[in-house]
This record gives C-alpha cells, structure tokens and sequence, in this order.
C-alpha cells in the first residue's frame, strides 16, 4: 500500500543507477502546488512505472505510473503558514503527467543504450496491469484515474464557457470517444456529467414532443394499433415538466442496471460512480434526436457502440466483456422493449426490394 | 467486507434516488396510462417464450394499487427491485446524511455477488416460464 506522506527527507530507497531496471523505470518530478502566504509550496514525487498512490486517503490513481514517495521540502512553512483548502488533486495531476514524460525520456535514454550497446540490452518488462479493486486499498470509495495525463473533458475544466464547454465536450464525446472517455474526471463532481447527459436527453425529448405533436395535429386518428389513443398535448407538457429529473433518473437507473452487468461479467472495477459517469456522457447521441425521423435511430446505434468503448475505457475492461454485458443488458432489460425495432424490420420486410 | 464513509456523490446519487422515487410515488395514478403506452414484449410475440421481464408492467401496476400479491406472481424480482427502490429512495439518503457506513466490496464479496446476480437472474426467469406469463 504506498501512502501519500509528508516526510522531511527522501525516503530510504536506494537511488535508481543507470543501466539496471529501476534506473530506467524511476523518476523524480517536483511540482509546484501555488503559493500560501507568500512562500511557495511545492511538493516532489517520485515514482515509478504502474500503479497506485494514495494522496491522504482521498485519492487515488492507477496510472501507468506508481508514485513511491512524496514528501513536501518546506513543510514545516506550510504548516506554520495559515491554513487553507489545497486541491490535492490538481498536484498529483501535474505530478503524473511529469511522471510520465520523465518515464517517457526514461525509455528514449533506455532505447539509445540498447542501440549503442554491443550485445543488446535486455528489453524492459511487459507493462503488468494494476491488480484488481479489491486486492487494492480503499480509500472513500474513489475510484481510480484513467491512464492519462490529459486535461480533463472542457465540460469538466472551471472556467470554460458553459454553452462552449457542452459543445466541445459534445463533439469529443462523438467524434473522439477513446479520446472523450480517457479524458472523464473520476474525482469531480458527479453533478457536472449527469448535468450534461440530461440536457441532452431533454433537449432531445422535447423536440421529439413537439414533432409528434404537430405530426399527430396532421396526420389526425390514423395512427394504427397501440401508436392511436395517445394525447401528444399531455406528453408536451409532462415532458416539459418532468423532462429533466425523468433524464437524470433514467440515467442513474441505466447506469445501475449496466454496473451490475458489468459485475456479473467480472468488470466494473472503476465502480458505480465511474458507470454513472460513462453513462452520462454516453447519452450525448440522444442529443441527435433533435433530427427528425433518422435522427433518433442515428442515435440510438451510435449510443451502443460509446456504451461499449465509454464502459470499457473508463473500468479499463477488455472490450469482449463489455459487449458481453451489453449481450445481457439487451437479454434482461431490452427484449420487451425492441417492439420498435421489430415493427421496423416488419415495414422493410413489406417493402418491394 | 469493508466499510466505509458515503463520499459527497453518493449522497448526490442518494438525493437523485429519492426525488425520483418521491416523483414516482406521486404519479402512481398515472401508471395505467403510462403502462397503456408501452408496447408489448418482442420475444413473446414472436417465439410465444416469456422474457426475464415479462410480468414488470403489471407487477408495476399491481405495486400501484398495493395488490403485493398479484405482483409478486407476474414478476418477483421486478416487484422486489420496485420495492427496493421506493424503500432505498427513503433509507439511503438517511443513512448517509447520517454518515453512516457504506459497506465496499472486496474480491470475495463481489464473486459471492456475481453468483448470487445470476442466480437470482436465472431463478426469475424460470418463475416466469414456469408461470407461462
């Protein structure tokens, strides 16, 4: 278990030499975390390839870096200096990501020796994953960061533009979904993603309502079977008013009924809060709803294929057990509700070609 | 098992849980018109073999004239997962406004949850296919 500590001095471990292992898989990055009463505060890390620090018991991070010390060399400034909140989190970002580029320089000096070296030196060790959840600690129940050292989604950064941070996040979600998904927050707050997803639902089931009003105003009682008898009126306003905490509520609920697939397929590791975050922004192509007749359906395909590459990157799941749990989701929840899709199929079958 | 603190989103998840319930339980009345709009079950209709869950809706409507009984018989596990719902959206937020613990899983526990998951799952189905629904 490697804890976040405040010490004076390095730890005990022995300096990393060149040419072994470790000299090529240790690094040293130091961090400056802002200032506080006009000292500066900074704090050095030291880490190593893989795994898992644990700043304080309040975060923690599997990353392709593992952190083997911290220790902050003017702390006893710090503590004699007024306190104040520190965002730890932003820190031991920065800290990874100078973790990773050290590592990175580590294995291009690595490469250059190889090359030089007559007979060749060894090639390093596969990349061994971090072990599962529950072999490590648990520290509040905050699941671990996505390997990478990228900024976070721009819906998630403070300070950007609320309308230009939803469009941004949008197009990345769409276009870029590896990309989207390694770049969700684990340790924000879980209000700003299922705010996205349920502005997107929203928009998207008002302009469903408002088309189905008009075409039923057209088109009159010549609806067939179970579409005839409904009143669109009613169902523009209940959508009007209930929309939003119906969205939020389908969005926790889809994502408690994914999770636990995904447990009884072995995965979901991230756990609940990670699924209801993959969630959220995998409800971004509801969004195309707003498109009528195609856009919908446009939707609905391009959602299941984010579900699979969203859950999958964001528990770091093989991609076969996440299509499997979608086998099960679809098996379990979807089977009664595929009656669209199957009056679908039944209009293309009657058609001439 | 390990127990632990409710972190500030699951409380937010609690709250979410709870409004939705508290919304449900209001609505109740419109369940049979609701219900009325839902199409029929895929599977059924086309093999005739009841799906894991044929027998939610009327369960769900039963549930909402508070017939326990009628409910169990179309679905047991959607009449127990809608029970659990309306319970947890009053118990949950509680017991974490009360910082209470949280119970995390270990490696032994989620085996021992994936198990019992399936069972439970499979268990279910068999009921219905048995009750022919």
């Amino acid at each position: 278990m490697m804890k976040f500590r405040r010490t004076e001095a390095e730890s005990a471990e022995a300096p990393a030499g060149e040419g072994s292992e470790p000299a090529a898989i240790k690094m040293t990055a130091s961090v400056r975390v802002g200032t506080r009463a006009g000292r500066p505060i900074a704090i050095s890390l030291r880490g190593a390839r893989d795994t898992s620090i644990s700043p304080n018991g309040g975060y923690r991070r599997s990353a392709g870096v593992r952190l083997l010390d911290a220790w902050e060399p003017n702390a006893a400034a710090i503590d004699a200096a007024p306190a104040a909140p520190v965002d730890w989190s932003l820190p031991v970002r920065r800290a990874h990501s100078a973790c990773v580029r050290a590592q990175a320089r580590s294995a291009a000096r690595r490469a250059a020796i190889m090359e030089a070296s007559d007979p060749p030196v060894a090639p390093p060790p596969p990349y061994v994953p971090p072990p599962p959840l529950g072999d490590q600690p648990s520290y509040g129940g905050v699941p671990p960061e996505p390997p990478s050292g990228a900024a976070p989604l721009p819906w998630e950064q403070p300070g950007v533009p609320t309308l230009l941070a939803f469009f941004q996040t949008f197009r990345l979600v769409m276009l870029q979904p590896f990309e989207a998904f390694g770049r969700v927050s684990l340790t924000g707050a879980i209000w700003r993603p299922l705010l996205f997803g349920t502005v997107c639902i929203y928009v998207s089931a008002v302009f469903s309502s408002v088309y189905e009003f008009f075409v039923r105003r057209m088109m009159g009682d010549s609806f067939p079977g179970w579409m005839s008898g409904y009143d669109s009126g009613v169902a523009l306003i209940a959508t009007l008013v209930a929309g939003p905490l119906c969205a939020a509520v389908v969005i926790v609920l889809a994502a408690a009924i994914w999770h636990v697939m995904l447990l009884l397929v072995g995965s979901g590791r991230s756990g609940f809060l990670a699924s209801l975050r993959a969630m959220s922004y995998i409800s971004a192509p509801a969004l195309l709803g707003v498109i009528p007749v195609c856009g919908g359906l446009v939707g609905f395909v391009w959602q299941i294929v984010l579900t699979v590459i969203g859950m999958a990157t964001i528990h770091r799941a093989p991609i076969g057990r996440v299509i499997l749990a979608l086998v099960l989701v679809l098996v379990v929840c979807c089977l009664c509700c595929s009656f669209p899709l199957f009056l679908l199929l039944k209009q293309f079958r009657n058609l001439p070609f | 098992m390990r127990w632990r603190r409710a972190s500030r989103d699951e409380r937010t998840v609690a709250a979410i849980w709870a409004i939705g319930a508290a919304a449900a339980m209001a609505a109740r009345g419109f369940a049979p018109l609701a219900a009325s709009q839902l199409p029929a079950c895929t599977l059924h209709a086309l093999t005739g073999v009841a799906c894991p869950t044929c027998g939610s809706t009327r369960a769900a409507l039963a549930l909402a004239r508070g017939e326990w009984g009628a409910a169990l018989a179309a679905n047991p596990l959607a009449t127990l997962a809608l029970a659990g719902f309306a319970a947890g959206a009053l118990l949950v937020p509680l017991w974490a406004a009360c910082g209470a613990p949280l119970a995390a899983a270990s490696p032994l526990s989620t085996r021992a949850l994936r198990a019992s998951i399936a069972g439970v799952l499979a268990a279910n189905w068999l009921f219905v296919l048995a009750r022919g629904l």
